[in-house]
C-alpha cells in the first residue's frame, strides 16, 4: 500500500457562531479537515454529485464512529464499499479542498486549532463575545457630509429643492466613496441635460431620490447638426422602406 | 325636433352600412397622408394648423392641384379666401410647374373676402352657396376671417353654424388656422391642438385635425404634418414628412415617418 492511497484524516466540524462541536484533536493523522457546522446547509454542499455525496457521507461516518484518535482512510477500502469510481474519490476530496469554507489543515496545526477552540469554548466564553465587540468597535462612524452635499448642489444644474434634497442625500450618503459618486452622478446629470429647458430639469429634491440612475449613464456628446439631420434621413429611409414592403 | 327611435335591428344594419362606407374613397387623391383615412371625408371637418410661414399655403396648393387633377368628373371645389384675393392664389400657380395642370384642371368657385366682404350674414349666405355648389370646400385661413372678428362667443357661434353646414350639405371641408403667440418656430415642444389661435371649440368640432410643424436645423427645413385626430378612421401612421419641390411650390411627396425615430430625432434636436 503505498502512502499516497492512504488519507489519514480527522473531521473537525466546526462552526463560527456558536456551539461548537469538534471531534477529538488528533495527533498521528497527516491531515484533517475543517469542516464549518454550516457547510451542510451550504451550496457547496448541495452541489456535490450523487457520487460525492456517497464519497463525503462514508467520510464522516468512518470518522464518527471510530474512537481512535486518527483514521487512516483507504482510497480503495471507500471504493469498494461504496462501489463507486475513484474519480468521485478524488474528486470529492479536491471539492473539498478547493472550497475555501473547508480546509486541509496539516496535523501539527490542526492540534493548535483544536486546542485554541476548545480552549475559547471552555475557559473563557466571553471571548465569543470578543469579535462581535470588535465588530461593534470596527463599525463605521455616523459621519455627516451635509456641507460637502451642500457643495456639489452648487454644480447643480437647477437651483431648486435645495433643502430636501440636501436632507434626503445627507441620510442615504454615508461614506466618501458614495460621495464621489454623487459627484459623479451630478456631472453626468448636468450633461446629460445641458440645453434643456428649465421645466425638464429634476428639482434636486427628486434628483436626490434617483441621483444613483445617473451613475453609470453613458452621457452622449452633445449631437450636432449633421447628427440630428442623419437621424431625420434615416427616418425617411425607414419610412421609404416600410412603405416598399407594404407595396409588396 | 324630436328624438328618433333606436331599432336594433336596423342600427347594426345602419352601423355596418357606414363602416362600409367609411372604407371607401369618395373624394379622390394621390396624397399619402390622406390616403391614410381614404382620403378627405364627407360630411366632416378637416383642420390643419400651423404657424405663420409653416407651409399651410404649399399644402394648400399641394391639396387643391392633388383634388384638381383626381378629381372624377366635373367635381368642383370651392375656396374661401380671407387674406388674398383670388388674383394673387392664381399668380402662385402661374410661378409654378403646376400652372398647366391647374388651368387646365381648374373648376373652382372662388371667393375672396379681401375682394369683397359685405357683412358677416351676408357673406355666410354667400358661404352656404358655396357649399350647395361645391363638391369640397377649402377655406384658408379661419383665424383670420371677418367671420372670427368678434367676442369669443361670436367666433364659437360661426363656428358651429359652419359644422352646421358640414353636415347639412355633406360636403368635405377642409380649414386653415393659425397657432397662437405661444406657439414658436423653434419651440422645443410638438405643436398640439390647443395652440391653435382663438377658440378650441374647432377642434372638437373637427374629425380631423394635422399639424403643420417645420424644424429647422442649421440650414435645413424638415416639413412634417401629423395627424393628431382622426375619428371614425384608423390610421396607422400618424407622422409625414412633407418633401417640398421648389419647381412646383408643392409639397411632391409624403414619407411615413416611424415615430419611434421621429421621437429621436425630435430629441436629438432639442440638444443642439
Amino acid at each position: 500500500m503505498s502512502k499516497q492511497q492512504v488519507f489519514k484524516i480527522k473531521v473537525l466540524l466546526w462552526d463560527k457562531d456558536s456551539p461548537y462541536d469538534f471531534g477529538q484533536s488528533g495527533d498521528k493523522g497527516k491531515f484533517f479537515l475543517k469542516i464549518p457546522h454550516n457547510f451542510f446547509n451550504s451550496v457547496y454542499f448541495h452541489n456535490l454529485s450523487g457520487g460525492q455525496f456517497k464519497v463525503l457521507l462514508e467520510l464522516l461516518r468512518r470518522t464518527s464512529e471510530c474512537n481512535r484518535n486518527d483514521i487512516e482512510i483507504h482510497r480503495n477500502n471507500i471504493r469498494m464499499t461504496l462501489k463507486c469510481n475513484r474519480t468521485d474519490i478524488e474528486m470529492t476530496l479536491n471539492i473539498l479542498r478547493d472550497l475555501k469554507a473547508i480546509d486541509f489543515i496539516e496535523e501539527n496545526f490542526a492540534n493548535k486549532e483544536v486546542n485554541k477552540e476548545i480552549n475559547k469554548i471552555n475557559k473563557k466564553p466571553e471571548v465569543l463575545q470578543l469579535p462581535k465587540k470588535k465588530i461593534s468597535n470596527n463599525k463605521p462612524k455616523k459621519i455627516s457630509f451635509k456641507k460637502q452635499i451642500e457643495d456639489l448642489y452648487e454644480n447643480y444644474p437647477r437651483k431648486i429643492g435645495k433643502k430636501k434634497g440636501v436632507e434626503t442625500l445627507s441620510r442615504l450618503i454615508k461614506d466618501e466613496d458614495q460621495l464621489k459618486s454623487l459627484s459623479i452622478a451630478i456631472k453626468n446629470y448636468e450633461i446629460s441635460v445641458s440645453g434643456s429647458e428649465p421645466q425638464f430639469i429634476k428639482h434636486f429634491s427628486s434628483f436626490a431620490n434617483c441621483w444613483e440612475d445617473y451613475l453609470e449613464i453613458n452621457v452622449e456628446e452633445k449631437p450636432t447638426e449633421e447628427s440630428v439631420l442623419a437621424l431625420f434621413d434615416e427616418a425617411v429611409r425607414m419610412g421609404r422602406e416600410m412603405e416598399k414592403n407594404n407595396e409588396h | 325636433m324630436s328624438i328618433k327611435s333606436f331599432s336594433p335591428k336596423n342600427g347594426l344594419a345602419v352601423a355596418k352600412a357606414r363602416l362600409v362606407e367609411s372604407k371607401k374613397m369618395l373624394i379622390k387623391t394621390a396624397l399619402k397622408f390622406l390616403l391614410e383615412h381614404n382620403g378627405f371625408r364627407p360630411a366632416a371637418m378637416h383642420l390643419i394648423i400651423g404657424l405663420s410661414g409653416a407651409g399651410k399655403s404649399t399644402f394648400f396648393r399641394t391639396v387643391g392641384i392633388d383634388y384638381q387633377i383626381n378629381k372624377e368628373g366635373h367635381d368642383r371645389a370651392g375656396i374661401w379666401y380671407s387674406e388674398e384675393s383670388e388674383n394673387d392664389f392664381e399668380v402662385h400657380f402661374v410661378k409654378t410647374s403646376m400652372a398647366e395642370a391647374y388651368f387646365l384642371n381648374k373648376d373652382i368657385n372662388f371667393y375672396s373676402e379681401v375682394d369683397g366682404w359685405e357683412s358677416k350674414k351676408a357673406d355666410f349666405a354667400k358661404l352656404e352657396k358655396m357649399f350647395k355648389e361645391s363638391d369640397i370646400v377649402f377655406f384658408d385661413n379661419l383665424t383670420t376671417s371677418s367671420f372670427y372678428e368678434g367676442s369669443y362667443n361670436e367666433q364659437v357661434y360661426f363656428l358651429r353654424k359652419l359644422k352646421g353646414l358640414v353636415k347639412k350639405y355633406k360636403k368635405p371641408l377642409v380649414v386653415f388656422a393659425h397657432t397662437d403667440s405661444k406657439a414658436k418656430e423653434g419651440a422645443k415642444a410638438l405643436i398640439e391642438q390647443n395652440d391653435i389661435r382663438g377658440p378650441k371649440t374647432i377642434c372638437n368640432l373637427s374629425e380631423f385635425v394635422y399639424i403643420l410643424q417645420q424644424f429647422h436645423v442649421g440650414s435645413e427645413i424638415k416639413s412634417t404634418l401629423r395627424i393628431v385626430k382622426n375619428r371614425g378612421q384608423e390610421v396607422e401612421t400618424k407622422v409625414f414628412f412633407l418633401n417640398y419641390d421648389k419647381k412646383s411650390s408643392t409639397y411632391n411627396d409624403a414619407v411615413k415617418l416611424p415615430f419611434s425615430q421621429f421621437k429621436m430625432f425630435f430629441e436629438q434636436r432639442n440638444k443642439l
